[in-house]
């Protein structure tokens, strides 16, 4: 299932790089923000069905910005993306409503798991993303 | 204040621990295998640390990243110029098609692998912890090694501030490159954390 993907990261490299691999997938970018303001503006527009969201943007914590967008649309799906492994992130994402985590540096084999599982819970009609 | 024997020990397992997983993740992005050259894992002082440096008078690109919480700890990680050169190469390699016309793509992805190589050792030190431990975007960084830890310090206050620093070398046989990581931990933030 082809996505329309929203990457918001403050570097210009791991958007590019996230855009290539989500080609590479068949899936298409329809927007990109380098910030917690232009996530937000770019998540009201509304191209997108799921958000990868970068934990650390440099107007603020990438966790508020995913707490707004639930707010927005509390059936948002929402990766989170992040140098960042540490364990009681991974909670306190999950618990704000991130689908999941993806781990920089990427790999296409995670991405599209991560990814397929939107499809799998939609076909399956189990709780999780709309 | 200074740290008891079991803090310092303690201190010196989680860089241990820290600077393996950056090397595999550098290793993972570079698509090549990178090994622990050298490593001062305990206390070292400035003053020794910056007249090892002056050894070498060639240029560093590479990023400081500063742990955002009551945690007072810095990374800078620095790259010999043409190390930065070849791991750019290495780490853009499978999408030279989209970055190649990027301006600054060389700082910008010493500045992007330099926030993965300081989250690998921080996030060893939160897990260990119990927390979570944010980092400030990376703030890339010019010039000789010993430029690069002066400025760095100058960030501290010499009179009041205890340093404790861990020093770690990186290379890669495959790529002939090498990285420095250079670990600033402010001592009371760390004693206070560390006797939790």
């Amino acid at each position: 299932m082809a996505h329309r993907i929203l990457v918001v990261d403050d570097s210009p490299v791991v958007r590019l790089i996230l855009q290539d691999m989500l080609e590479a997938l068949g899936h298409k970018v329809v927007a990109q923000a380098e910030s917690a303001a232009g996530a937000i503006a770019a998540f009201r527009e509304g191209k997108h069905d799921v958000v990868l969201l970068d934990i650390s943007l440099p107007d603020g914590e990438g966790l508020s910005v995913l707490r707004e967008m639930r707010q927005i649309d509390p059936s948002a799906r929402v990766f989170i993306v992040t140098g960042n492994a540490q364990k009681a992130l991974r909670e306190q994402a999950i618990e704000s409503g991130a689908l999941g985590l993806l781990q920089k540096p990427f790999d296409a084999k995670e991405l599209a798991a991560l990814l397929g599982q939107i499809g799998e819970a939609a076909s399956s009609g189990a709780a999780g993303p709309a | 204040m200074t740290l008891t024997l079991a803090q310092k020990a303690a201190f010196t397992r989680l860089m241990d621990a820290g600077i393996r997983r950056s090397a595999e993740l550098l290793g993972k992005m570079s698509d090549t295998k990178w090994g622990i050259m050298a490593s001062s894992l305990n206390e070292i002082s400035a003053v020794r640390l910056l007249s090892w440096f002056h050894r070498d008078g060639g240029t560093y690109l590479g990023a400081r990243v500063a742990s955002k919480t009551d945690l007072s700890m810095e990374f800078l990680v620095m790259f010999p110029d043409k190390s930065s050169k070849v791991v750019t190469a290495a780490v853009t390699k499978p999408h030279t098609r989209r970055l190649e016309k990027l301006p600054e793509l060389l700082k910008l992805t010493i500045g992007e692998v330099s926030n993965i190589l300081a989250q690998g050792i921080i996030g060893v030190v939160a897990d260990e912890l119990g927390r979570t431990i944010f980092l400030s975007a990376p703030k890339v960084i010019s010039g000789t090694k010993a430029g690069v830890l002066s400025a760095a310090l100058d960030d501290y206050d010499g009179r009041k501030d205890m340093l404790l620093m861990a020093h770690m070398d990186l290379y890669s046989e495959n790529l002939s490159a090498e990285c420095s990581v250079v670990v600033i931990a402010e001592t009371e933030s760390l004693r206070r954390i560390l006797s939790r």
